[in-house]
């Protein structure tokens, strides 16, 4: 039952579409992680929802106008935390919230839109036509090449900004790059998984990778492969169980960080018993 | 850096002050004493609007509640919406559960519309939600979207005529013959719908949601739809596949969307279907601006259904 839907157009879309999202999101979350500013994806997607309102009340194409707010919002907050000294919890919390009441003050003042607001809050996976695949493809490779080029200098700046700065990286410039296609990845998944699961893509599959303990590239592929995991497997369930998609996915994803969680917390149990018995042998 | 401080201040408290101003100037002042006298009439959404504003012609202020152009069945009143319908003379609603608010407005006169319509296929019920009545409307709830069949909303004519004569006796001889010029109007259109759809291949059709119930059993047509009663929701991997399937089953290859809903989704299972192509079928639930200042009305609208029905059902 589950291979014969592969024959219909939408669901290859769903898959290609979902894997390329998965890739890009969890290559971008793991710096997110890693720099604790996990919910930072949050706030641009709301940031997004608010310009997406403004597109729509302004019949401009509403992407376009989502995603010049939620890079101007990152810029903003992140000077806000550079000058003032904010901390990064408080200024995600300000974007966030500002970006969501901007975008129910605009609905509210025209009286509701024609365009059904459901598909952006929850995404529509099921949904992408040809030419979404293929603008998110081109965007995942884009996005890749970029993170591949830079990688060495992002990590830096990723793991010690102090350090990175008194070797003379151009710090802010490669922030703002950062921000730039961290804004670029969670418009394009916001069309798939929607605004208000959009974080999930970019924290869950790192979080659990990070419980490997592996170097830097190892986790990144670790994480990589379990997004994709829980895409494909996410899409599978919600057909076989005709279940909302994007929750599945966000579901299967979660369930994928518990079981580690528990084996990781087994075998270290595992490995304690088997101190015990040497010691005492 | 004091003068900056005391310009951030001056700014942060103008614009504010700005904002409020022109909100206050840009609303339509209050009306004036000497409209008041008229009779005020308060439609909820779209047809309704249309239908009352016929009825009443020039002897009372119609206005209607759902902006033009807004999709309505998951609007809710805002506090202001709420004012205006409780000092209306006479709030004219479809009923059927489709305004869920409407108890809540507390209006002076109630004209519910599907008053006295015999739902006779399922018991008298709160609308029901998405998953219920895909297919062929089944189970639960009573199907609102009865303007849609001209019989029906000549039922609606003459309750909303009922309803102005008591509340205004002194122009029943206009209403009446306003009533009376627009049921002709709406008897033509039968016979016109009648007509064309008199020669058709198909009587299986796949409509956006659940809005051509009453529609489909008047001129003896099967109504299948994507969504149920409401036009919103998140759409499921199954549902499309099964559309997909009955679409081929019957041979369909035209997928009907709606005029006040984003189409992707009818443009997804018209992609997966041989030949498909997306067509409009309105239920006529609003009409935008632009399309009622062209002069286009609840006629006209049900015409273009019927020319882009008569394409999918394959009639001479």
């Amino acid at each position: 039952m589950i291979l014969e839907v592969l024959e219909f157009g939408f669901m290859q879309r769903a898959l290609i579409a979902g894997i390329s999202v998965a890739i890009t999101s969890s290559v971008i979350g793991l710096f997110l992680v890693l720099r604790r500013n996990s919910l930072f994806g949050d706030a641009l997607s709301h940031a997004a929802f608010g310009g997406i309102a403004i597109g729509l009340a302004t019949n401009i194409y509403p992407l376009w106008t989502g995603l010049t707010l939620s890079i101007l919002g990152a810029v903003g907050i992140t000077k806000l935390r550079q000058y003032a000294k904010i901390p990064a919890d408080a200024t995600v919390a300000i974007l966030l919230s500002s970006g969501l009441a901007l975008g129910i003050l605009l609905i509210s003042l025209s009286g509701g839109f024609t365009l059904d607001l459901f598909s952006f809050l929850f995404g529509s996976i099921m949904l992408v036509s040809v030419e979404d695949t293929l603008a998110i493809l081109a965007m995942t490779g884009i996005i890749l090449s970029i993170i591949i080029l830079l990688y060495r200098q992002l990590m830096y700046i990723t793991f010690d900004e102090e350090q990175a700065r008194v070797s003379g990286l151009p710090i802010s410039k490669l922030n703002y790059l950062f921000i730039i296609l961290a804004s670029v990845a969670v418009i394009v998944s916001m069309r798939l998984v929607g605004i208000l699961l959009v974080s999930s893509l970019l924290v869950i599959p790192n979080v659990t990778a990070l419980l490997f303990n592996k170097g830097f590239k190892k986790t990144a592929l670790i994480s990589v492969s379990l997004s994709i995991f829980s895409v494909v497997i996410g899409i599978a369930i919600s057909y076989a169980a005709n279940l909302a998609p994007a929750g599945t996915i966000v579901l299967v994803s979660t369930a994928v960080f518990l079981t580690v969680l528990a084996a990781r917390h087994y075998s270290k149990k595992k490995q304690i018993v088997k101190k015990l018995e040497e010691a005492r042998s | 850096m004091n003068q900056s401080r005391v310009a951030l201040a001056a700014i942060a408290t103008l614009i504010p002050l700005a904002m409020i101003t022109t909100v206050y100037t840009g609303r339509p002042a209050l009306q004036d004493r000497e409209e008041q006298e008229k009779i005020t009439v308060v439609a909820s959404f779209y047809p309704l609007y249309e239908f009352a504003s016929r009825v009443v012609g020039d002897r009372a202020e119609v206005s209607s509640l759902v902006p033009a152009g807004v999709e309505p069945h998951d609007w809710e009143p805002t506090a202001e919406d709420v004012s205006r319908g409780r000092a209306a003379d006479v709030l004219v609603i479809n009923g059927a559960g489709f305004e869920r608010w409407a108890d809540d407005m507390q209006a002076k006169v109630v004209a519910n519309t599907s008053e006295g319509i015999e739902f006779n296929y399922r018991e008298e019920n709160e609308a029901g939600d998405d998953e219920q009545g895909h297919e062929d409307a089944g189970g639960g709830g009573v199907n609102p979207h009865i303007w849609l069949d001209p019989m029906l909303a000549k039922h609606q004519i003459d309750k909303i005529r009922d309803v102005m004569a008591s509340s205004d006796p002194a122009n029943t001889d206009y209403y009446n013959q306003n009533a009376d010029r627009f049921t002709a109007e709406l008897d033509s259109l039968d016979a016109f719908i009648r007509s064309e759809l008199a020669d058709c291949n198909k009587s299986d059709f796949i409509a956006f949601h659940d809005a051509f119930t009453h529609f489909s059993e008047r001129y003896g047509l099967r109504q299948h739809s994507i969504h149920g009663v409401s036009p919103e929701g998140e759409i499921l991997p199954q549902t499309i596949q099964q559309i997909i399937e009955l679409a081929n089953g019957f041979g369909i290859n035209i997928i009907y969307s709606e005029d006040l809903i984003d189409s992707r989704l009818a443009d997804t299972i018209a992609n997966e279907i041989p030949n498909g192509k997306v067509l409009v079928l309105s239920p006529i639930e609003g009409i935008g601006n632009e399309e009622q200042a062209a002069g286009i009305r609840y006629i006209d609208k049900m015409k273009q259904n019927i020319a882009n029905l008569k394409e999918g059902l394959e009639c001479r």
